[in-house]
């Protein structure tokens, strides 16, 4: 029992020794197991480097950056060039305000927020001339009149005339100055009353 | 770790605190109710803290400290780095002036930053002790990266590509009172100014080894 125990304990230490001198030397075979006479190939040249390439090849450094972006570059790509292309958002000093509403718009344009009245106030009396007319041909002019309008006038003003009602009040912005006909003969004297002015 | 969250659990406890304290409650166990994933868990929390303090009295003789408001839109669908032009445009601008910019702008972010800031400025006069709503300035704007949905698309010969559908935080601090003239440190100088940086440049000059 003692025996095998000092053995195994040799073994160990040679087994160190070796180890220690192979850390050392690096010759193959080490120099314990070196016949005579045989040559000895020194390990000159150390193995390359083992790297993932050697496996995966070229393949796994595709389309990944191999520099860092200079600042320049960086402040290139997000703001852009004064003289090229200038990326940052310039504020507008063109823009316009509205007399009526009060809202801005940009200039060489009707302000939107009046126009769109404008547009729905022209539905309802598309729509009420649609309602009235319906599809019998359009011979006679016709004359859009809202609440109280049609009581104040004689009869024969709407004579050769097609009256369409609609029976909400005129809204404010809405003179008759408006619905003055492109198609009206020049006038032949110079003192015109004004009527229907609103 | 615990399988229930404590501070949550502690409010909806002192909320149902009657309902508790029955013998009949069926309120007890909410570990499931907690573990549900709700987006208001999810926001930024920090920004809007600053709302939270409380300052100390200021004495006479201390410039008045403005009054500020702090508000944010979290998860807006618009790429944070395309919402950060429009958050760069409206900085030290008063809120006037800085809604009827945004309206003129033609990018979707837009709409939300003025939304936003709209929020803030009502936000200001009903709890932030602000007089008039037209006495604000935007004194932050700022943006962050919020939730990220990937997904992947097929491109031609099976190549296959990641697709990223981005949203974005938008952060605003609208401060009582006038914008500075100037909102970035580094300004050009006014001619006045650049006179007098020549001059005193020129009088620092000495000849070498002189007295």
């Amino acid at each position: 029992m003692a025996g095998s125990l000092l053995i195994r304990i040799n073994v160990a230490i040679q087994r160190l020794e070796l180890a220690i001198a192979s850390v050392f030397t690096r010759r193959f075979p080490p120099d314990g197991f070196c016949l005579a006479g045989v040559d000895v190939q020194e390990r000159l040249h150390q193995k390359p480097a083992f790297s993932l390439k050697d496996i995966v090849g070229d393949g796994f450094v595709w389309a990944v950056p191999t520099a860092r972006r200079t600042i320049e570059r960086r402040m290139k790509r997000r703001f852009g060039h004064p003289d090229y292309i200038w990326k940052m958002l310039k504020p507008k000093t063109n823009l316009r305000t509205c007399n009526v509403c009060g809202d801005d718009h940009l200039p060489g344009v009707l302000c939107p927020t009046c126009y769109k009245k404008v547009i729905e106030e022209t539905k309802v009396m598309q729509d009420a001339i649609q309602q009235e007319l319906q599809l019998s041909p359009v011979e006679k002019e016709v004359v859009v009149l809202y609440e109280g309008e049609k009581d104040g006038k004689p009869e024969e003003f709407f004579e050769g005339k097609r009256i369409v009602e609609i029976p909400k009040p005129r809204p404010a912005w809405f003179s008759k100055n408006l619905l003055q006909q492109t198609t009206q003969q020049p006038a032949t004297t110079s003192d015109v009353k004004p009527s229907d002015l609103g | 770790m615990t399988l229930f969250r404590s501070r949550p659990l502690l409010k909806l406890v002192l909320q149902y605190q009657p309902a508790a304290l029955l013998p009949a409650a069926t309120k007890i166990h909410t570990s499931a109710l907690l573990q549900a994933w709700k987006p208001e868990d999810h926001e930024p929390q920090k920004f809007l803290e600053y709302n939270k303090k409380i300052y100390p009295p200021q004495s006479p003789d201390e410039a008045p400290r403005p009054a500020f408001v702090c508000h944010q839109r979290s998860n807006i669908k618009y790429s944070p780095w395309k919402m950060w032009y429009i958050a760069c445009l409206v900085r030290g601008m008063t809120v006037d002036e800085a809604i009827k910019q945004l309206k003129f702008v033609l990018m979707k972010g837009a709409k939300d930053v003025r939304e936003t800031i709209e929020e803030a400025r009502d936000l200001a006069v009903k709890e932030h002790n602000v007089e008039f709503a037209s006495n604000l300035w935007v004194a932050e704007s700022f943006v962050g990266k919020g939730h990220v949905v990937k997904g992947i698309r097929r491109h031609g010969r099976a190549r296959f590509g990641r697709v990223e559908y981005f949203h974005c935080h938008y952060f605003v601090r609208l401060e009582e009172g006038k914008p500075p003239k100037h909102y970035y440190q580094h300004h050009p100088k006014e001619p006045h100014q650049q006179l007098e940086d020549w001059l005193q440049q020129m009088r620092k000059r000495k000849i070498t080894n002189s007295i």
